[in-house]
């Protein structure tokens, strides 16, 4: 086999110590290629791991106890084709020195354990048969009965159709026992390898709560030559590699090999603070939140629109930054595409690990087009309800950040949902039984704003605005006359003041003078008092107080005799 | 070197040995603030720091190489951290010099070929290469090396009759049986590559591979026109292609053989295309198989 004359023993005793890349052509020295990790130095690409390297590069020394040394294949069919099945056993065995083509056992990874279960591709092309279901559900029953995270390596053809439909109902056991995982709030990553197809992609190897994979390994249900033969159309450039999958949403992180160690030792370190109180909230220095509307400034709404959209507010991920710790960015809506307009991750806030999710915009052109100018798209959406349902599966609070001009109105938008993208997410908000906490921090565009806001706790910054429709918008439905925006800016009462009166909001984050732009360390730092100020309250609530509190916050609005409401604009200027 | 150096140096050895390159290192270099001019401990200390890929793991390989000049596994030690750290000219240079203090270290001669090659001197390399096979006729390694810039220099008859050799030396090498059978097609000697395909087939025991040398067999008869024995073979391989790879090429043999049909028939470029992209895929299937 090649992997043998790679370092196949010259008869003379010497041995081939170099090996051609076949993305780059370019010869590599195997020491060379090994030290890198397996990973071409020449063009990056990602060589396929033995599984024992595999373990070496991921795993703490020492750490791996094989449990699988009893689990061996079995013949329930007596198939043979050209060969029997039996025999073709036999030969994976000897080739391998395995008994199938997975393991398992317990693990660590920096420290924290977790269980592991890891497929061989060498062992018949790490299809999927009884013996290597067996595997999977064991390593998931022991993740359970040890309340440890589980980790999957998959590289796997698909379902081993030796064994018919034992090997196809290995689906149905493996997805069933990974379900159980799910509903006892346990962690479970899946790494998906080059290559993971056919009946192991369509089971336990995309359920994990986080999928993660390296650059260029292919993952798919069907093979791309089925498809092109299907649809008759040739296939773009890198299909089913990890980036597609990325770009498609269908993928958490692609991580190079690396740093894929270090990825996940961190992603096991922020679980492993996962639900702490509030005794994990840091000091804070900032400016606290205003309660009082006497207090704030009486600013122009027209121009607290123009600073709320000002290119040079600080974004969501420059908030992130200069507020959390260890902000681990998660992609992909597991759907259809990898919206950039909303970005989410877990983060630490002190030493309480929360969800972070935000709209996103830019500063530059490019940025915003990148960004879709903050207008996020269905998937955007949904990537954020994901990454919120991840946060209530692990006991995280969710902080949401809401930067948006409102939900993009595209023809595409429409036909995926987008109306139901947006109530989806606004129901299951209500919903979690974790402290959540919604910041406008600059523009807070009706439906699409709300979709990532409904809080324990509501608040804005001092210039941001929160409104059912765009001045604009409003100015040319309702005064007949685009230039009247400043007028409409005005009668919507959209700014932090009127929106603090009408109980809209909980509190108001200052910011410096001038605007967040104007000194966006300043303004972070008062936004992260803000948000450790109501989590600190929210964090001594039980989840059914939470959700309780939360029905009657939204329950108010409206409700005759509890709703406040707010003198003519002339009287309250007077 | 003292007592105390050599019972450090072979403990820091040992943990070298065991692949505990931190802990080797973190020995060599307490040993060395003892005994700064110990060529050993130096190339310990060098060799665990390029195994954990630490950047002045160059700096003790030069220091031991000066310090003990005739000794050439010192300067192939110097020679792998220049390489690791793309000094690909300077890792020639060095394994130049461990080569004249060890004319029969062959293995070496290899290594600076490559070096030559990656360094844009093909015919150095090549000269290299031969010399190796001149002592040693049936070294792989050269030979794998030979196949590789004889085919990047377009000389296929040379590639081939190395690509034979390690077949003959390694039976069960599929890279070298694929290079064989390819070398023969791009060359016509389509009798030859009949039989390069069909020991591919034999060989090549990898799951759902044997399509990828029936796909050379069909290829091999499409350029005879031998159009029936193409029809054979596509039925063949169309039988045991659960990924429909040659449902094209089939409808083309069939639409040689008996007109056209209904179907549209794909043309003889897209066949040709398809079957090179099929080529490629098993040639890569195998060198990414290579760690």
């Amino acid at each position: 086999m090649a992997s043998e004359t790679a370092t196949a023993a010259k008869r003379s005793g010497e041995t081939v110590q170099w090996t051609r890349c076949p993305s780059c052509e370019a010869f590599v020295y195997h020491k060379r290629l090994k030290r890198n990790l397996g990973v071409c130095p020449e063009c990056n690409f990602h060589f396929r791991l033995p599984i024992r390297e595999r373990l070496v590069q991921l795993l703490d020394e020492g750490s791996f106890v094989d449990l699988s040394q009893d689990v061996q294949p079995i013949d329930p069919l007596g198939f043979a084709d050209s060969k029997p099945y039996a025999q073709r056993l036999e030969e994976a065995q000897r080739k391998t020195g395995a008994g199938e083509g997975a393991i398992y056992g317990p693990a660590a990874i920096g420290g924290r354990p977790v269980v592991l279960a890891a497929m061989d591709f060498a062992f018949i092309g790490g299809s999927m048969g009884s013996g290597v279901g067996e595997v999977i559900t064991r390593a998931a029953e022991l993740a359970l009965e040890r309340r440890e995270p589980l980790l999957v390596i998959s590289a796997s053809g698909g379902a081993r159709m030796q064994e018919g439909c034992v090997s196809l109902m290995q689906l149905a056991k493996t997805s069933q026992a990974v379900g159980r995982l799910h509903e006892e709030g346990l962690l479970y990553i899946s790494l998906l390898t080059d290559p993971t197809y056919g009946g192991v992609s369509a089971s336990f190897a995309t359920l994990g709560d986080l999928l993660v994979s390296e650059p260029g390994s292919y993952i798919g249900f069907a093979g791309p030559k089925v498809i092109e033969q299907t649809i008759r159309q040739k296939l773009p450039d890198g299909f089913q590699t990890a980036g597609f999958l990325l770009d498609h949403g269908q993928l958490d992180l692609v991580e190079p090999r690396e740093t894929l160690r270090v990825s996940l030792r961190k992603i096991l370190e922020l679980h492993a603070l996962a639900g702490g109180g509030a005794a994990g909230l840091p000091e804070v220095e900032g400016e606290p939140p205003i309660t009082d509307a006497g207090q704030l400034t009486g600013r122009d709404p027209w121009e607290i629109v123009q600073l709320a959209r000002h290119v040079e507010r600080p974004n969501t991920l420059e908030y992130v930054s200069l507020v959390f710790d260890d902000f681990r960015e998660l992609f992909g809506d597991r759907l259809f595409d990898q919206d950039a307009a909303i970005v989410g991750g877990l983060a630490k806030l002190g030493d309480l690990v929360v969800m972070v999710v935000g709209h996103q915009k830019g500063h530059t052109t490019q940025e915003m087009m990148e960004r879709n100018f903050g207008m996020p798209n269905p998937e955007g959406y949904r990537k954020g309800l994901r990454l919120m349902r991840y946060a209530a599966k692990f006991g995280l609070p969710i902080v949401t950040l809401v930067d948006t001009p409102g939900a993009y109105p595209g023809l595409g938008a429409e036909e995926r949902g987008q109306s139901i993208a947006i109530a989806q997410s606004i129901m299951e908000m209500s919903r979690f039984r974790v402290p959540i906490v919604s910041i406008v921090t600059g523009e807070g565009g009706s439906g699409g704003a709300l979709a990532l806001a409904v809080g324990d706790r509501v608040l804005m910054m001092e210039n941001s605005y929160y409104s059912v429709i765009s001045p604009e918008g409003c100015s040319t439905i309702l005064f007949k006359d685009a230039a009247q925006a400043p007028r409409a800016a005005a009668a919507l009462r959209m700014t932090a003041p009127d929106l603090l009166r009408l109980r809209i909001m909980d509190a108001i984050v200052p910011e410096p003078d001038g605007g967040a732009h104007q000194d966006p360390l300043a303004a972070a730092q008062n936004l992260k008092t803000a948000i450790v100020t109501s989590l600190r309250d929210l964090l001594d609530k039980t989840p059914d107080e939470l959700v309780g509190e939360r029905y009657e916050r939204f329950r108010l609005f409206g409700t005759p005799g509890l709703q406040p409401t707010l003198p003519p604009p002339e009287e309250a200027d007077a | 070197m003292t007592r105390t150096a050599s019972a450090s140096f072979e403990q820091a050895l040992a943990l070298y040995n065991d692949g505990d390159y931190a802990r080797s290192r973190e020995l060599s270099l307490e040993a060395l603030a003892v005994n700064p001019q110990d060529p050993n401990l130096l190339r310990l200390a060098g060799k665990a720091g390029l195994e954990l890929g630490l950047p002045d793991a160059a700096e003790y390989l030069e220091q031991a190489a000066d310090l003990d000049p005739e000794n050439p596994d010192a300067l192939r030690d110097l020679a792998d951290a220049r390489l690791a750290a793309g000094r690909v000219d300077d890792a020639a240079r060095t394994i130049h010099r461990a080569i004249e203090l060890r004319p029969e270290d062959v293995a070496s001669l290899v290594d600076l070929a490559h070096l030559e090659y990656a360094a844009g001197r093909p015919e150095t390399a090549l000269g290299y290469l031969q010399t190796v096979l001149e002592r040693e006729p049936d070294n792989v390694a050269a030979l794998k090396a030979l196949v590789g810039v004889y085919r990047d220099t377009g000389d296929a008859d040379r590639a081939l009759a190395c690509a034979r050799k390690i077949v003959a030396y390694t039976l069960s090498d599929v890279e070298a049986a694929i290079d064989v059978a390819h070398l023969c097609l791009a060359l016509g000697r389509l009798d030859e590559a009949h039989d390069a395909f069909v020991y591919l087939r034999n060989v090549d025991d990898e799951p759902d591979h044997e399509v990828y040398a029936y796909h050379g067999l069909i290829e091999t008869e499409l350029q005879r026109e031998r159009w029936r024995a193409a029809l054979d073979l596509a039925i063949d391989a169309t039988r045991i292609d659960r990924y429909g790879r040659t449902t094209d090429v089939l409808a083309f043999v069939v639409a040689q053989v008996f007109g056209a049909s209904d179907r549209p028939t794909p043309s003889r470029r897209d066949v040709d295309d398809a079957l090179a992209a099929s080529r490629a895929e098993h040639r890569r299937l195998h060198a990414s198989l290579g760690l």
